[in-house]
């Protein structure tokens, strides 16, 4: 009787634990060197790469065929949680996109450096722009295959129509000539679905250099979110929506700039490139690239890039193989993205030699533009920072504040919550 | 005659006589036997239980006196997190939204579910049709509805505004872009779901015996009579039912005001920053897990009081049907 009583009660732990314990494949390999039995990698994305990631991995396992790449997709919204939580648990994914600055920080992600000396990568050739957000403290955590940038996209047949010269693809336009020539470009009519927009206006802090709004270390908001120059980039923006040169939040709810601009009822709008391309190519319209305005005549040019930074987790089980598998992405990968998905690689060369560009004048300036990002100033929590200039761009266009009123309102509130994210930053 | 009075506490068994407390009684061992087969048996719930349950509160009440950013060691500050909600507008923000809300949805739906669930309990042909249709946007997904809410509240080409202009409101609310509309808009959104409540309310109608209103009917009771003191009263276990339900669901209010404010930004000038809300970017967005889970500790006691005040009170306005003998 006791014995069945003890086996009852091992039984009824064998259930508990078997329910708590997590449903992980059987590996040959133990952490540490390569492996020579089976391997899974698991690798952890967002929506988006439905389809090059299938192709890549399709080639991977081919040269090696002891690996399986186990891919896992999660909302974008969710995947940071989603990471951080399995990085308090110790179990992330052997490879995942390096979303967070802080993840490097926090020596959760393994240096690349061994990998990309021991398989020769010139990283030298990829947009060090793009390359910046895999950079920490001199060592390199993620790599990439293509070269996202957010740049000016236009309807070249609305320019034609107007009589108007194409904008520069190497020297970018003044806050006030944007305008001024969003005014020329738009065609205004009673009915909506015929009215064309001249330029879209939203608040540019995503688009212009950080120090329009930031000071050169990222840790000051006030005098300069709220400095004359970055007072008037809001006005002329906040007018243009006023006067209908530019589309409202409400005008088309459901639809980003760059869906009506692929309509063709918008000449001009600030967007990246791996949205509007597929985008502009599908509708079929004459398209071309320029860098984004600027405060003043004269300013330099700025244009953000990135790559889909792929890194390796501190705790992965095959961190060696995991490693093999971003230095394919980072070389072969770069020719698939090319070949498969058809985006702007990341390494340059890959894109001359694919030929990437072709006789389309629209890709060949977005290589022009992509030459002009250049490094920008590091904010943490740059997103929760700047969310209450959309609320101060909106007031503006409502007309209940001034352009000064409201970046003075904002001014405070930017730098509270600047001053926690660099502490949490800190703490890291 | 079944006698209506107010609630009482009701009468237990917990083995007290006139004679005076009587001593437990020796348990057998086959009851002991029995009373650890139980526990073994529950065993696996109670497992979960603590480790699934009161572990993370409890570990959520350490939490709220640390900084912690779930992937660096936590870092005790003390009541540091609870002084630093004082000074943020967005925690006082948070409350005011709210509680703005709440006063403002609960007795519209409390209402609204009740006239509801009157018209839904009348003897008329096909009124099993009529529950289905008024009962199905409580079903469908909160976001979901919230995306066409968006659409029908659009100020310049929703359809509400296009229906407000044609009866000669030229300048309508602009909803969830004005700072001063963007609640009311929320609240309005609800309404939509208030079948849900009129269901509940419908089956308290339903219990109510019919000798009530027989007896009522005899003594030359009016309609409204009637209501008053015979549905009503009958019906207060089912008003606070719902009173709490509803309380405790616009304390929580998320999935609405992250899809109607534009994800968490929480609205125009912050106009739909709900607590939740702001306790979900505190701790998902910023990275400050010991901050949101004081954020968390907050709304519990908050929500606790609340609850238990409306509880305490309850004697003085809820009623129940006494037993028939």
């Amino acid at each position: 009787m006791r014995l069945g009583r003890a086996a009852a009660v091992l039984a009824m732990f064998a259930v508990v634990a078997s329910g708590c314990t997590g449903g992980s494949e059987p590996d040959v390999a133990s952490s540490g060197g390569t492996q020579t039995g089976p391997v899974t990698l698991n690798l952890w994305i967002f929506e988006g790469e439905e389809t090059f990631l299938p192709a890549l991995k399709a080639a991977f396992e081919t040269e090696h065929p002891n690996i399986t790449l186990k891919i896992t997709n999660i909302p974008e919204d969710n995947y940071v949680t989603k990471m951080d939580t399995a990085l308090a648990a110790d179990s992330p994914p052997d490879i995942g996109w390096v979303y967070e600055a802080r993840w490097m920080k926090a020596g959760r992600v393994l240096p690349l450096d061994d990998v990309i000396a021991s398989d020769h990568i010139d990283v030298s050739v990829f947009n060090q722009n793009a390359l910046s957000g895999c950079m920490y403290e001199g060592k390199t955590y993620c790599l990439g295959s293509y070269t996202g940038a957010v740049m000016l996209f236009y309807n070249k047949d609305l320019f034609d129509k107007a009589g108007l010269p194409y904008p520069s693809a190497t020297v970018p336009m003044s806050i006030d000539e944007y305008a001024a020539l969003a005014t020329k470009l738009t065609v205004p009519t009673e009915d909506l679905s015929k009215h064309v927009f001249g330029g879209s206006a939203d608040p540019p802090f995503w688009w212009t250099a950080t120090g329009t709004h930031f000071s050169d270390d990222g840790r000051t908001i006030e005098g300069y979110v709220n400095d004359a120059p970055t007072v008037h980039m809001y006005d002329v923006l906040t007018s243009m929506v006023r006067d209908k040169v530019a589309p409202s939040e409400s005008d088309y709810q459901f639809f980003g700039n760059t869906e009506i601009l692929a309509t063709g009822q918008l000449a001009m709008t600030v967007t990246d490139n791996v949205s509007a391309i597929p985008l502009l190519e599908h509708a079929d319209i004459n398209w071309g690239a320029a860098p984004n305005p600027v405060e003043a005549a004269g300013d330099p040019a700025f244009v953000s890039a990135w790559t889909d930074q792929f890194g390796v987790f501190d705790g992965s089980d095959h961190p060696v193989e995991a490693k093999e598998f971003i230095a394919f992405l980072a070389t072969e990968g770069n020719n698939l993205r090319a070949e498969k998905a058809d985006a702007l690689p990341l390494s340059s060369v890959v894109a001359e030699e694919t030929d990437w560009a072709g006789q389309s004048e629209g890709r060949q300036e977005t290589l022009e533009v992509v030459k002009l990002a250049r490094e920008e100033t590091f904010v943490p929590g740059f997103w929760d920072v700047t969310a209450p200039l959309w609320d101060s761009f909106a007031v503006v266009v409502e007309g209940d504040m001034t352009a000064q009123e409201a970046l003075d309102d904002a001014a405070p509130k930017m730098q509270e919550r600047l001053d926690r994210a660099w502490q949490t930053w800190e703490e890291t | 005659m079944t006698a209506i009075r107010a609630s009482e506490e009701p009468a237990t068994s917990t083995g007290d006589t006139k004679l005076g407390r009587r001593r437990r009684p020796r348990r057998s061992s086959a009851s002991r036997k029995e009373e650890r087969a139980g526990f073994l048996f529950a065993s696996p719930w109670l497992v979960g239980v603590v480790l699934f349950l009161i572990g993370p509160i409890l570990a959520s009440g350490l939490l709220s006196l640390t900084n912690w950013n779930l992937i660096s060691s936590p870092r005790w500050v003390g009541l540091e997190n609870y002084r630093t909600m004082i000074d943020s507008d967005d925690f006082w923000q948070s409350i005011k939204v709210t509680l703005f809300y709440t006063v403002l949805a609960i007795p519209l739906y409390q209402v609204a579910g009740l006239a509801l669930a009157l018209l839904l309990n009348q003897r008329v042909k096909g009124m099993y049709l009529f529950r289905t249709i008024l009962f199905l946007p409580a079903v469908l997904s909160g976001v979901a509805v919230a995306v066409l809410w968006v659409s029908l509240l659009n100020p310049d080409l929703g359809a509400v505004n296009q229906a407000l202009r044609a009866i000669g409101i030229d300048d309508p609310p602009r909803w969830l872009q004005s700072p001063q509309w963007a609640v009311p808009a929320v609240v309005l959104m609800g309404l939509w779901g208030v079948g849900g409540g009129a269901i509940i309310y419908l089956a308290g109608l339903q219990n109510i015996p019919p000798a009530l209103y027989q007896a009522a009917k005899m003594d030359g009771a009016g309609a409204w009579q009637t209501f008053r003191h015979i549905t009503l009263p009958l019906l207060t276990p089912t008003l606070l039912f719902t009173l709490l339900i509803e309380l405790i669901g616009a304390f929580q209010v998320f999935d609405t005001a992250y899809v109607l404010g534009g994800g968490s930004r929480g609205g125009t000038r912050s106009s739909l920053l709900f607590y939740v809300l702001n306790l979900w970017n505190e701790g998902f967005r910023n990275g400050r897990f010991g901050y949101a889970s004081a954020l968390a500790w907050v709304l519990v006691v908050a929500a606790a009081t609340v609850i238990i005040l409306i509880f305490r009170t309850s004697s003085r306005w809820v009623y129940y049907e006494a037993g028939g003998e």
